[in-house]
């Protein structure tokens, strides 16, 4: 309550000017700001000093040599990774524009959202020379924000950009804080974004847990991290940093980010390892998850050439291939394999699956091969696996039990002109 | 039937009914009047004369020709406007010819509701579409499609949305609407005179920083605002918006002639001065009128006595099959079902509707022919507006008033130039309130730094903005305040509850479906949420299964039971200033600051009917500490009176002024609080206090600091004209024994309100 108790005695300081008078309204100016009274101790820990037109920002920059090793991965694979995308000239999210500059980006924040939150960090690798070049640029104080984000030249032209979860995040949070200085920067070009938390959730479906980088690091990329300071600490001490100038604390939040852009580094090779491969690796629930990537990226014969590796490795062990290679070969007329594929997933899938694969099945068999009554057939299993199976939700099932009984009704009449009626109620 | 001659012959009817006639206390006729028209304004677009013309409109009634005038000169106004007065076509209009004279230009609607908006939105795609122009409206709330979002943010000229979402979903991403706020021509209010009280507050805050950003991205909009019949509309919008206001208080729109009665239900219980279920009444009137195919409409208070009175009406047409002929209308239908009512009101389809307050706002169902209002809605206002929806143009309407035993129900009875004598009362809000303040304010600096040479709104804030420095909220850095933590400030701050730490009520009848049903500060929450309590939401009943005090979470469960809790309160009270101080006839009025330390003591349960007490259990809280303002009004023990005499009698008159503070002041009963002390500790008199309900106070009892004399006046009349004997809920509060409660408070009140004999 002794916060009440201060601002009932603030009451008698509150001072009014006129009812509807209005405070000025005219437009900011962005003054250029003096370097902060704690930029000693800043220097002292190593980060270098930058100064532009509209105030200061410092920066640390690190080389990396050509053999440098991160986890599993060295950075250098990255060429040849990238060799591999110009090859396969296929439209994938994970493929970048030839001709732009690839950065790969990150940024630390003081909070969640909205205008009031601050990028305070921005860390960015790329290739330089024969080996790679991390520069991180640091906010000293809010009055510097022009001056920080005019540094990184992300004004200069469009370039891609790798992230992890970018595309809501760090790409939103920078357009605003772009649009806060937007009277005195140059405008920021749209550039181009690859977000790998998008690419790990298509790839790894269903075999991860935990889609945080930390995890996938260490499943994925055998990079495991020491003493690394939780990001959600970064804000409150940044906040410290500023208001008492101890720069000693923000060193962990450096490394923090620098981890995070060497595994999005490797995170990326790892990524396009598996997406652009020739022979099998990876287990067959990602492998499965790639095809069923390019299916639905209409990329039909990359999709028909994983999953069909897929399924000459492991057979019918793994029935979810089968039903995604199933809806491939309709779509190529090739009925009969059709046929066979969701066969397997009704014998061998559970759940939603093996429903959706029944539904294709009593599909294929009354329009395609015209058997009704085989149709007919499916329609009366489906009907009772929906009644008995307890793992399926209440709005799926409602609405297959609809759909079926409807199919049965229209068999029926096919099957039995002029017999068919309304099921009585 | 449908002309004015079988209204009146109904309405003579019912007069020389002796059953009804002889509860009918009043019957008042309020006579029509002709509509005032003026002509289309020169520079009117060609495409909107058009689209006026499809709707069958060939000129304007005069208060929407003054609207679009103002507008076009860039002068800021506040139109009173009564139901059906064709009211949105005084924003529409000009806001529409600022989209067609410049594209780019930009528009805000902002409703109380989320339903309104959706409502208007309807209305105003039919205008466009009728004028043949593409001009892109949306609403954006919380139903919005992430998918669309975008869309409207860039491009629509026309966004309908609520004070809530501008909060917290548009304002603190200001970024993302740069066109809107760069272009923005209009900001339109309406049902403004829903915004008074500590929401009220709220959303004046709110519009203050909308001002604000608007003035960073350099659009300077003019306001127009819409209201109910209010004392003070014009001041209500300055004071909400900060902005000077013209005011458009006559109207245009013809009226027919209304004939009012107004109906008392016997007395059924002598002692406690119960009278019959205004319920009942209201059935046996509303189902004349259906036979009579008297187009209706039924207010209720609540849900469920709307579904109660659905029902029984149906009752009237269970033999026909699938007649929609009777329905009811309420918050939590789905919005189809909504729209087909309305549709069905509009076309005559539907005889008798049976709604709460919802259909008070500004929903198209066209006009009907009479209108029965079970109860006093509780102010002014709303009685007008619910009365407002009966009379078709020109045509004669009924208005029939049933009212329920409460006090302010009795006192419409017995006085009814008070509800037709065209004063209603005053909305307020009170921008001043420290608390609220630094709410949005602590907003405003997320929102946009401030600098040291900036104020906010009419407010010096320099040593505020300090204050929140030395919190860590802020950082003074090169000339400005910045936000310096990870909070989300918007997300902290509720523009509808009344403290910032509230308690959420959790319903968890289905263990599978734990739902949050609502919240409550927590000065309300020790009273109505106690472990035991049962606790009415909408008509549900809940009993309280377990009160987390710490984590401020109370978990019930749907029950059904026949009674209701009621929790003593022990009340410490602390003169913290004495701001203002006057002697009186009636005593020494008092106004300052005020500590209340609050304290549960126990809980009685009471039956429904009967009022009996039927068990009690003890309320084990912490006690709650809540600083406010408030006034007091201290007196000399009269002659002749002993202290337990005095304590009754000043316990029953402070029941009964309680009640009757809304007459002076538009707020809910609860919103202020009156505790009577025989021997206080600040001024060692009997006293009376008053004070607001909501930390720092929201003018309600400084608005009562001068009334005193008028508030006892009106209790002492209200205490001796009750039909009971010696004191009962209507008056002088539950009588605790066999106690007389009412002969003491009634002697005192007079005493106190100058000694006046009044009406007996």
């Amino acid at each position: 309550m002794s916060y009440e108790k201060n601002l009932m005695k603030m009451k008698s300081m509150l001072k009014k000017a006129e009812p509807g008078s209005k405070p000025d309204t005219a437009p900011r100016t962005v003054k250029k700001a003096p370097a902060p009274d704690y930029e000693d101790e800043w220097l002292a820990e190593g980060l270098e000093k930058e100064t532009n037109r509209y105030g200061t920002v410092y920066k640390k920059v690190v080389d990396y040599p050509e053999d440098y090793m991160h986890g599993n991965y060295q950075l250098t694979e990255l060429t040849a990774a990238l060799q591999k995308w110009r090859l396969a000239e296929e439209a994938h999210p994970l493929a970048p524009d030839p001709g732009k500059r690839l950065l790969f980006f990150d940024t630390e924040t003081t909070g969640l959202k909205g205008t009031g939150t601050l990028i305070f960090l921005i860390g960015l690798i790329e290739q330089h020379g024969s080996g790679f070049r991390l520069t991180q640029y640091l906010l000293p104080g809010p009055a510097h924000e022009a001056a920080f984000l005019y540094a990184t030249g992300l004004w200069e032209r469009p370039v891609t950009l790798v992230m992890y979860n970018g595309k809501s995040f760090d790409l939103p949070q920078l357009a605003t804080r772009w649009t806060m200085n937007r009277t005195v920067l140059p405008p920021l070009p749209e550039h181009d974004a690859i977000d790998l938390l998008h690419g790990s959730r298509r790839i790894w479906k269903d075999e991860l847990e935990s889609f945080k980088l930390p995890a996938v690091e260490e499943t994925q990329l055998g990079f495991i991290r020491e003493d690394d300071m939780p990001g959600h600490m970064a804000p409150i001490i940044y906040q410290d940093a500023v208001k008492n100038g101890r720069a000693g604390y923000l060193m962990p939040i450096l490394k923090h980010n620098e981890d995070d852009i060497l595994s999005l580094v490797t995170l990326y090779i790892r990524s396009t390892d598996l997406v652009l491969q020739e022979e099998l690796s990876g287990t067959a629930v990602s492998q499965t998850n790639i095809g069923k990537w390019y299916k639905d990226l209409k990329s039909h014969s990359r999709a028909t050439a994983v999953l069909e590796r897929v399924i000459e490795e492991y057979g019918t062990q793994h029935p979810t291939t089968h039903f995604h290679f199933g809806f491939l070969l309709k779509k190529e007329k090739r009925i009969e394999e059709a046929i066979q594929a969701f066969g397997v997933c009704m014998t061998k899938s559970a759940g939603r699956e093996r429903i959706l694969a029944i539904e294709e099945l009593a599909k294929l068999y009354e329009h395609q091969v015209k058997d009704c009554t085989k149709a007919l057939q499916l329609s009366g299993i489906a009907i009772g696996l929906l009644a008995r199976d307890r793992s399926l939700t209440k709005p799926f099932s409602l609405r297959m039990k609809d759909s079926f009984e409807k199919r049965e009704m229209r068999l029926k009449r096919k099957l039995f002109p002029g017999q068919a009626q309304k099921p009585t109620k | 039937m449908t002309d004015n001659r079988d209204l009146q012959h109904l309405i003579e009817e019912l007069k020389k009914d002796k059953d009804f006639a002889g509860n009918v206390k009043h019957y008042k006729v309020l006579e029509g009047k002709e509509a005032v028209y003026a002509s289309f304004p020169p520079g009117l677009h060609p495409s909107l004369e058009k689209a006026l013309a499809v709707k069958g409109i060939g000129r304007l009634y005069s208060h929407q020709r003054t609207a679009f005038d103002l507008a076009s000169a860039g002068s800021s106004f506040t139109a009173v406007t009564p139901t059906a007065s064709g009211k949105s076509l005084c924003y529409h209009l000009p806001v529409l010819q600022s989209v067609l004279d410049d594209p780019a230009s930009r528009a805000l609607y902002l409703f109380p509701t989320k339903a309104l908006a959706q409502d208007q939105l309807a209305d105003l795609h039919e205008l466009i579409e009728a004028s043949g122009e593409t001009v892109l409206s949306y609403t954006y709330d919380g139903d919005t499609a992430p998918g669309l979002r975008t869309k409207v943010r860039k491009s629509g000229n026309i966004v309908l949305t609520n004070p809530d979402m501008l909060h917290s979903g548009i304002l603190p991403h200001h970024t993302k609407w740069v066109s809107l706020f760069e272009n923005l021509k209009y900001i339109v209010i309406d049902e403004l005179h829903t915004y008074k009280g500590v929401f009220g507050t709220h959303v004046a805050h709110v519009l203050r920083r909308l001002q604000r950003i608007c003035a960073y991205y350099g659009s300077h909009p003019v306001f127009i605002c819409t209201s109910a019949t209010i004392a003070n509309p014009k001041q209500l919008a300055e004071s909400l918006t900060n902005t000077r206001m013209e005011l458009i208080a006559d109207n245009g729109a013809p009226a027919g002639r209304k004939h009012f009665l107004f109906y008392n239900p016997p007395v059924v219980h002598e002692t406690f001065g119960i009278r019959r279920s205004a319920v009942l009444e209201v059935r046996d009137i509303a189902a004349r009128l259906y036979r009579e195919s008297v187009q209706t409409i039924i207010f209720a208070k609540s849900r469920v006595r709307v579904e109660m009175l659905v029902t029984y009406m149906k009752e009237l047409t269970k033999k026909k099959l699938m007649d929609e002929t009777i329905m009811g209308y309420r918050g939590g239908y789905l919005p189809s079902e909504r729209r087909k009512i309305e549709r069905g009101l509009r076309d005559g389809t539907i005889k008798t509707v049976v709604s709460t307050n919802a259909l008070e706002l500004g929903i198209d169902i066209g006009q009907l022919q009479a209108c029965v209002m079970t109860g006093y809605p509780g102010n002014i206002a709303s009685a007008l507006q619910q009365a407002g929806r009966a009379g078709r143009r020109q045509d004669d309407a009924l208005i029939i008033y049933v009212a329920q035993s409460m006090p302010l129900d009795q006192y419409i009875i017995e006085n009814p130039g008070y509800l037709l004598g065209g004063s209603p009362e005053e909305a307020h809000i009170h921008p001043d309130n420290i608390m609220i303040l630094m709410d949005h304010l602590r907003c405003a600096s997320f929102e946009l730094p401030f600098s040291l040479d900036d104020r906010y709104a009419e407010f010096d804030v320099q040593q505020l903005l300090e204050f929140l420095a030395s919190e860590g909220v802020l950082v003074l850095a090169g000339d400005q305040w910045h936000w310096m933590t990870e909070r989300f400030p918007a997300s902290e701050v509720s523009l509808r509850s009344a403290s910032q730490e509230n308690v959420v009520i959790i319903d968890r009848s289905r263990p599978k479906e734990t739902t949050v049903i609502g919240e409550m500060d927590r000065y309300s929450a020790m009273t109505l949420l106690h472990e035991e309590a049962i606790y009415l939401h909408q008509g549900t009943q809940y009993q309280v299964e377990m009160l987390d005090w710490e984590e401020k979470k109370a978990y019930v469960t749907e029950v059904d039971v026949d009674y209701f809790t009621d929790a003593n309160l022990a009340v410490e009270l602390k003169v913290i200033s004495e701001d203002k101080l006057e002697e009186r006839p009636e005593g020494t009025a008092a106004f300052g600051d005020l500590a209340v330390l609050a304290i549960p003591t126990i809980f009685k349960k009471i039956r429904f009917d009967s009022h009996d007490n039927i068990g009690s259990g003890p309320i084990r809280l912490p006690a709650e500490e809540l600083h406010t303002a408030s006034t007091w009004l201290s007196f000399d023990v009269p002659e002749g009176w002993t202290e337990a005499a005095l304590t009754d009698a000043m316990t029953g008159a402070a029941h009964a002024m309680q009640s009757f503070i809304p007459l002076f002041v538009q707020c809910d009963r609860t919103d202020v609080h009156v505790v009577p002390q025989v021997k206080a500790v600040h001024t060692g008199k009997p006293t009376f206090f008053i004070y607001d309900s909501y930390p720092g106070g929201i003018g309600l009892s400084e608005k009562m600091f001068g009334q005193w004399e008028a508030l006892l006046q009106q209790a002492a009349q209200h205490v001796s004209g009750c039909d009971c004997k010696s004191g009962c809920p209507v008056c002088t509060g539950p009588p605790e024994s066999a106690l007389d409660m009412k002969a003491g408070a009634e002697s005192l009140l007079k005493d106190l309100a100058g000694g006046e004999r009044l009406v007996l």
